[in-house]
């Protein structure tokens, strides 16, 4: 920790002025204008020298300032790092920044987003993920901290391509690290192996707006934002309460279409079962429902027998209300899979009647002449028949809108890894 | 049992909460440092010049760690060369008492080791170097000398201004730390654990939040 | 209760009680193949004719 109030030395290589912005931590000063790197414990004596390079691309300037989670850093050192891999290069910006609280972390700028990185001491090192453990792994590796699980996202080996400002430990130009990136809910695991040592990082993403504008700068200054895989999936308002209720709607709905399946409606015809030879017949039934569906039943007793009946009902005027046309048929045997069936011995038409009072049906073969006259029908009517129809269609309706919920939260997590350079071969 | 009400010897000033454990305390009124022996109050010296520097807790403040909480009763500021950090000794409500070192967000609490606990070096490995202790291996990551420069509060020992020592300190690979203090005739080992600045609980003595 | 929840419950409400009132007067549910007599479906056309549609016999 260092004393006092802001100071500011000379370069002992060049005479330019330079801020002292960071802690008694701080091991090595960069000067920004000839280069040298500056030994911040002893006099500030000439180390190394990176000479005259270009600045890296970021709008954060060393001296600027920004509160994370209620703490003011100080940004105090600029890395321009770079990764090179089969002839494509990826270059993005790290800035120390510094809290005499809170001490060393790190300001990432990389496509366009706002990364903010810490050490962390608690992990178990004993779960080491190495980039030779990767290659070999059959599916993603996974690791827990801090009660959340990681999955392996990418490698990364950086160097460092341009250095200035203070750093509380001795970069060095060329100087190559492996990162083992492990992509969490809200934060980026980061396993960094140097040629000295391992240290574990977490990263978390920063509101690049508002971060931007605290610091002092335009946001557009930091370039067009790429998707990040931290990016927090953006729920609909009242996402978690519109699922819970497509829950229980679907439910309610299959529920109460069953039960509306199941409610008999009261009989009004019950034939007994004539021979189909005696057809045709005529029976007379009472409507009082014409609110509700009134169904017609043939039920038969077939045997490998088809026919097709029809029914012609009156109303109480005499006149035709409806005719229905039903075939019938039954089949069934056995054979080396065991015992088939086909069709059903049963079949139905419904109707809304439109006057109460006494109603004639006739019952007939549609084409006496085609059909086998073995085997017996018998008509059944009943009234007041709800159907499950409407609620079972809201039940499907409401349980797809439940399943598109929990889809588009499913989306956003595997979308999150759409950048992971993992692949299952090789 | 120590008497709680005191009176400085030098200027009078009148002491109404002295800890039981408290055997030296600095006096706010001559800026005197006193050392408690049995009833007797000595002078031991300036307490020395604290400047003023933003720290993530003080004096009189509450800490939470490890699940305990613990009142802030000393602070004890050391200067190793390079910069200086600070040594709070804290006490729960039990007077069970630890040291909390605060370095620029580097905060550790640590335990002492009593009697024949602890690693069995009484001279200092260098940085760099390895060693097992309890089942776990420790590397050496910094030595140096640290003098004391300022001292506020109680302490359960003597801490003068000026008194010199040489300190290591060693990680193990999940977090562990190890940390020796050596001087002439005696050196103390203690065991610690790393706080977290930005989950350390801390209740304010004046009851504002940090 | 935040006001877009009471509509979000307001309107599963009103979609079950809609969907059970269609459903037990089976709006939209009848048989939609049905002839205005059997004269219409022997002989394929539509409308009541013949003697035989003008009185039902009864055995």
């Amino acid at each position: 920790m260092s004393g006092g109030a802001l100071r500011s030395i000379n370069c002992t290589s060049c005479g330019a002025g330079l801020s002292v912005l960071g802690g008694g931590r701080v091991l090595t000063h960069v000067c920004g204008y000839c280069g040298a790197v500056l030994d911040a414990q002893d006099a500030y004596k000439v180390l190394d020298s990176i000479g005259k390079r270009n600045h890296p691309d970021s709008p954060v300037q060393i001296g600027m300032t920004l509160t994370y989670e209620g703490v003011d850093f100080t940004v105090i050192g600029t890395l321009g790092m770079v990764e090179r891999h089969r002839g494509s290069e990826w270059r993005w910006v790290e800035h120390q920044v510094f809290s005499p609280t809170h001490g060393y972390l790190w300001l990432n700028l990389e496509d366009g987003n706002l990364t903010f990185t810490r050490k962390v001491r608690d992990f178990d090192m004993r779960q080491w993920l190495s980039p030779a453990s990767v290659e070999r792994a059959e599916t993603p590796p996974t690791r827990s901290y801090g009660g959340q699980k990681f999955r392996y996202y990418e490698t990364t080996t950086a160097r460092i391509d341009f250095m200035e400002g203070e750093f509380n430990w001795i970069p060095k130009l060329g100087e190559t690290v492996k990162v083992v990136s492990l992509l969490g809910p809200d934060a980026m695991l980061e396993l960094v192996e140097s040629t000295r040592e391992r240290e574990v990082e977490l990263s978390r993403l920063l509101p690049r707006d508002a971060v931007a504008r605290q610091m002092g700068f335009d946001p557009a200054a930091l370039g067009p934002a790429r998707r990040h895989p931290l990016q927090a999936y953006v729920p609909l308002r009242e996402e978690a309460f519109l699922r819970k209720a497509a829950t229980y709607m679907t439910a309610a709905a299959a529920v109460l279409g069953l039960l509306f399946l199941m409610i008999p409606g009261r009989t009004v015809l019950d034939a007994p079962a004539v021979p189909l030879s005696d057809l045709p017949e005529s029976y007379t039934f009472e409507v009082s429902n014409t609110a509700q569906i009134t169904l017609v039943e043939f039920r038969t007793d077939f045997e490998n027998q088809w026919a097709a009946f029809a029914a012609e009902i009156l109303g109480p005027d005499g006149q035709p209300v409806v005719a229905g046309e039903r075939a019938v048929s039954y089949y069934s045997g056995r054979d080396s899979d065991g015992n088939w069936s086909e069709g059903s011995r049963r079949s139905n038409f419904r109707f809304r009647p439109n006057a109460t009072g006494l109603h004639r049906v006739r019952l007939e073969l549609s084409d006496p002449g085609a059909s086998n006259l073995i085997g017996t029908v018998a008509l059944r009517i009943q009234q007041g028949k709800p159907t499950g129809f409407w609620l079972f269609a809201l039940a499907v309706v409401s349980g797809l809108a439940g399943i598109a919920l929990v889809a588009r939260r499913a989306l956003h997590q595997k979308s999150r890894f759409a950048g992971s350079d993992w692949t299952s071969e090789d | 049992m120590p008497d709680t009400s005191v009176t400085c010897p030098n200027c009078g000033y009148g002491f109404d909460n002295l800890r039981p454990s408290t055997r030296m305390f600095d006096c706010p009124s001559c800026d005197t440092t006193l050392f408690r022996d049995g009833v007797a109050l000595q002078p031991l010296g300036d307490h020395g010049e604290m400047h003023e520097y933003p720290m993530l807790f003080g004096l009189g403040d509450t800490i939470t760690a490890e699940g305990v909480r613990f009142t802030v009763v000393g602070h004890a500021r050391y200067d190793y060369g390079r910069g200086t950090w600070d040594e709070m000794w804290v006490e729960n409500d039990r007077g069970q008492g630890a040291w909390v070192s605060i370095d620029e967000g580097d905060v550790a609490i640590q335990h002492p080791y009593e009697g024949n606990a602890g690693p069995r070096r009484s001279e200092p490995p260098s940085v760099g170097e390895s060693f097992t202790y309890s089942g776990t291996d420790f590397t050496v990551t910094e030595a140096d000398h640290a003098r004391v420069v300022a001292v506020r509060g109680q302490f359960p020992e003597a801490i003068r201004v000026g008194d010199a020592h040489y300190f290591i300190n060693a990680s193990g690979p999940s977090g562990q730390l190890l940390s020796g203090e050596f001087w002439e005739g005696g050196h103390q080992w203690h065991d610690g654990t790393w706080l977290d600045p930005f989950t350390l609980r801390v209740d304010r003595a004046d009851g504002s939040r940090p | 209760m935040d006001p877009i929840r009471l509509i979000i419950v307001g309107g599963a409400v009103i979609a079950l009680l809609g969907a059970s009132y269609l459903s037990y007067y089976g709006v939209g549910r009848a048989s939609t193949d049905l002839a205005a007599s059997t004269q219409s479906i022997r002989t394929g056309s539509s409308g009541s004719g013949g003697m035989f549609a003008a009185f039902g016999r009864i055995k």
